[in-house]
């Protein structure tokens, strides 16, 4: 682990004589500017990636099902869980508000 | 910023923020800038006229790539992949081979109060120094990524296509002969 520990240390110490030249980043960041360099992610990566969260999600709801009989004493009436339905409800919408900003111009 | 949240910081960022691009230009720049630098440095000599025009392709493709990341992989592994294959198309295209020159001799690192650093310091520096230029160009590359990255072999093993347990192997063997190097400093 010392060995580990040490080595990381050693190449810290030769990354520190490497940092890029400035004038680089600048005729960079210029022609990032252009917006010349960046596409737009695939729209399947995004929905692949959302079914894999919407599916971690199922599978850990469905995995705690048990606690759902608990719930029934802690909240009889359903207030509390009205409210964290709420608040989920908000949550997803200003995700939503953001992302839809983020992609197309506002009207 | 850990490996998790960078790596949906980029994922995110690159799927819909267009206007917030600069800022994962930041990101990368500030983060990845040396150590790009470095990893480069262990394929192309530091002093090759080219050096620089390949560490800004290599940005720039990096960037340009980012909408093709996969958040299910390491972003740091994506990252090193792109810089290997883009350093090898290099040295292919213009017909030179890989770097097999000794390393540079790396910069002296002040003494200091903290015994964790002072190993560091003086002879155990130059020890590791010496032992890292016996080392292959591609073996400093795992060595790198493995001791300074702390990528798993398996990570590392996608990035160089190699195996895995080749590389747990290679770098016990290495981890016991720096052992042997260092003791006394350990």
């Amino acid at each position: 682990m010392k060995i580990d520990r040490i080595m990381k240390q050693y190449y810290a110490a030769r990354l520190e004589e490497q940092a890029p030249p400035p004038e680089i980043g600048e005729r960079l960041r210029a022609r990032l500017a252009e917006g010349a360099d960046m596409r737009r992610s695939p729209l399947r990566q995004s929905l692949a990636f959302n079914a894999a969260v919407i599916a971690v999600l199922g599978l850990m709801l469905w995995l705690n099902s048990g606690t759902a009989l608990s719930l029934k004493e802690i909240d009889p009436d359903n207030t509390r869980i009205r409210r964290v339905e709420q608040t989920l409800h908000n949550g997803l919408e200003a995700i939503w508000a953001a992302a839809v900003s983020g992609t197309h111009p506002p009207e | 910023m850990n490996t998790l949240r960078e790596k949906f910081h980029v994922f995110i960022r690159s799927s819909f923020q267009d206007k917030r691009r600069e800022e994962l230009f930041e990101h990368i720049w500030h983060a990845y800038g040396r150590r790009i630098r470095y990893y480069i440095a262990q394929l192309i000599p530091f002093r090759h006229p080219a050096f620089e025009d390949v560490f800004q392709e290599i940005m720039l493709k990096i960037f340009r790539h980012l909408p093709d990341f996969n958040p299910a992989r390491s972003f740091k592994a994506w990252v090193y992949t792109i810089v290997r294959h883009h350093c090898l198309d290099f040295l292919k295209n213009r017909q030179e081979r890989l770097f097999a020159e000794k390393a540079e001799a790396g910069p002296e690192v002040p003494g200091t109060d903290d015994p964790e650093k002072a190993v560091l310091s003086g002879q155990a520096m130059a020890r590791i120094e010496g032992f890292i230029r016996t080392l292959d160009p591609a073996d400093r590359e795992i060595a790198y990524l493995r001791f300074y990255e702390n990528l798993r072999y398996r990570e590392i093993g996608r990035i160089l296509d190699k195996n895995p347990g080749t590389l747990r192997a290679k770098v016990h063997h290495w981890k016991k002969d720096l052992a042997e190097e260092l003791r006394g400093f350990v």
